[in-house]
């Protein structure tokens, strides 16, 4: 039979071992779930682009670039170009998401499920009775007023030219945000363009 | 926690352990709150899909459970502490990684770039905090209850129970992540299409696989300490490297999902089949032993190594009474015999 030290030890040294290796975990957990988020937060998060940067979001041939202005950042942390990106303009968040339709839905049920997405991280959110626009680039969209929560802004959605995918757009900022905010955040939306077709 | 000016702590044996216990409980816990207050609403928004995300995973949990606890030979683990494996897994590591993997990845994301965070964030982030967060789970439960893991054998059975409930945790939050990622216009759907995949695809190469090896480093170390020959540090780092490179490999971009869950399941199965032939080999050595110094009798010895053996031998028993004290001998037996195999 193999030795077992363990259990000839007096049971001193077993409890100081064992208390010596409960702080070892406790620490370790608490650094990766405490430390990495507080290195994280103490790096900026804000990185600006510059006025007239193509953003392109999801993989080809399912993407769609916009072209942004002057003044905006680009939250990196929140942002993937597969998935989507979070802009920043003064109080002002723009975030351009990438969806993946399962069933080539049209843009009434696009519309339908970006409302309980953002009820999702904005419980309370209303959106205003949603009307239907043509992009600068000549692509249909549902657009409506959004508001809650002492803020207020615009969303957007586009369907993708294949039927198979869609770009939602929500600008959100604090309510007295200037109208130039929002003016620039509809510019950025508008600007929507498809790959490869041209629009 | 008190030492007195000698250096001895001033908990006893069972005061300690019962401390690393309810520390365990109140990770748990700490875990748990955090996974909850992350997707509460997705419950309140999504409230069909998102318990169809939790339902779809209860086969895998219980399939999972009750094949990786009979992998064990001889004797599964005890069975509270298999269920403490896989809480561990599915609370305190699954909420913690969910903080650790958010910074990380978003200092990732901060440093090298969105595009390069979007490829490699996940493969550089995860393998080193869930396999760490998953591994503190096997280390916790050598703590709270000593004679479970005594060597790599049941470090690698305990791992993998950690990892299944990582994993089962892990889908569900894929699962209501893919409801955002398909813009909520199909969610039931959405989830189905995740689990199908992690369930269908991913699952016999995922968590278990990669916290299974790291287990079995841990376990090679308590050997180690107990003085088993072939205990040694240098194995228990060497598994927990492996895990990671497992996990690293798992979450890689533009590699094949086949490959992937291929490499892993094999490491994983080598490593098990390697460990059980010696296990079995050690646990025969010991029968025979007792054999030979008129301990038990040869019949004896075959009985108590086979489940099977063991249970027709206690179905044989006349009455109740003669029932349980073959039970109780059998289990003392093999308590003594998987501490010498372990």
């Amino acid at each position: 039979m193999a030795a077992d030290e363990t259990a000839q030890r007096p049971s001193v040294s077993a409890t100081k071992l064992r208390l010596r290796w409960l702080v070892i975990v406790v620490a370790v957990m608490a650094v990766l779930t405490a430390g990495w988020p507080l290195i994280d937060m103490a790096v900026t998060n804000q990185h600006p682009l510059a006025a007239g940067s193509r953003l392109t979001v999801g993989t080809s041939p399912s993407s769609g670039v916009v072209t942004v202005g002057p003044g905006w950042s680009l939250l990196s942390e929140q942002s993937s170009p597969m998935q989507g990106y979070l802009l920043q303009r003064g109080k002002l968040q723009l975030s351009i998401a990438h969806v993946g339709l399962l069933n080539r839905e049209q843009l009434p049920q696009m519309w339908r499920g970006l409302m309980r997405i953002v009820s999702v991280s904005n419980p309370g959110i209303r959106f205003s009775k949603p009307a239907f626009v043509t992009t600068r680039h000549g692509l249909r969209a549902i657009t409506s007023v959004v508001t809650g929560r002492g803020q207020i802004g615009t969303a957007t959605i586009v369907r993708g030219p294949s039927g198979n995918f869609g770009i939602e757009m929500l600008a959100l900022a604090p309510r007295g945000t200037s109208p130039a905010l929002h003016a620039a955040a509809a510019r950025v939306m508008v600007s929507l363009m498809f790959r490869g077709l041209g629009k | 926690m008190t030492w007195t000016a000698t250096g001895t702590p001033a908990l006893s044996q069972t005061e300690s352990i019962r401390l690393v216990r309810m520390t365990a409980v109140v990770a748990c816990a700490f875990g748990a709150a955090i996974l909850s207050w992350q997707f509460f609403r997705f419950l309140v928004v999504f409230p069909g899909p998102a318990l169809l995300a939790v339902v779809l995973e209860i086969p895998l949990l219980v399939v999972g459970f009750v094949l990786v606890r009979l992998a064990r030979p001889v004797r599964p683990p005890p069975f509270a502490w298999s269920a403490a494996a896989a809480a561990w897994g599915a609370t305190a590591a699954a909420g913690c990684a969910l903080l650790a993997n958010k910074g990380l990845i978003g200092l990732w994301s901060k440093s090298a770039g969105v595009q390069f965070a979007a490829n490699w964030s996940a493969s550089l982030s995860a393998p080193l905090n869930e396999e760490t967060l998953k591994l503190c789970g096997v280390i916790m439960i050598v703590l709270a209850a000593p004679r479970v893991i005594q060597g790599p054998l049941d470090g690698m059975i305990i791992g993998a129970l950690v990892g299944l409930g990582f994993q089962a945790t892990e889908n569900v939050t894929y699962g209501l992540n893919n409801i955002v990622l398909a813009g909520a216009t199909d969610p039931g759907r959405a989830v189905i299409d995740s689990a199908l995949v992690r369930i269908g695809l991913t699952a016999l190469g995922s968590h278990w696989t990669m916290t299974a090896v790291a287990g079995a480093g841990v376990g090679y170390i308590v050997a180690r300490l107990r003085g088993a020959e072939h205990g040694g540090v240098l194995a228990g780092v060497a598994c927990l490297l492996t895990a990671m490179a497992m996990h690293l490999l798992f979450d890689a971009p533009q590699l094949a999902i086949a490959i992937k869950v291929g490499v892993n399941f094999a490491i994983v199965l080598v490593l098990y089949l390697l460990l059980s032939n010696a296990y079995l080999g050690r646990a025969h050595r010991v029968g025979a032993d007792w054999t030979s110094a008129g301990i038990i009798t040869a019949d004896e010895s075959a009985i108590l190594l086979s489940r099977w053996r063991r249970r027709r031998e206690l179905a044989g028993a006349a009455t109740a009474s003669e029932r349980g004290r073959l039970a109780a001998r059998q289990a003392a037996l093999l308590t003594d015999i998987e501490r010498a195999a372990a």
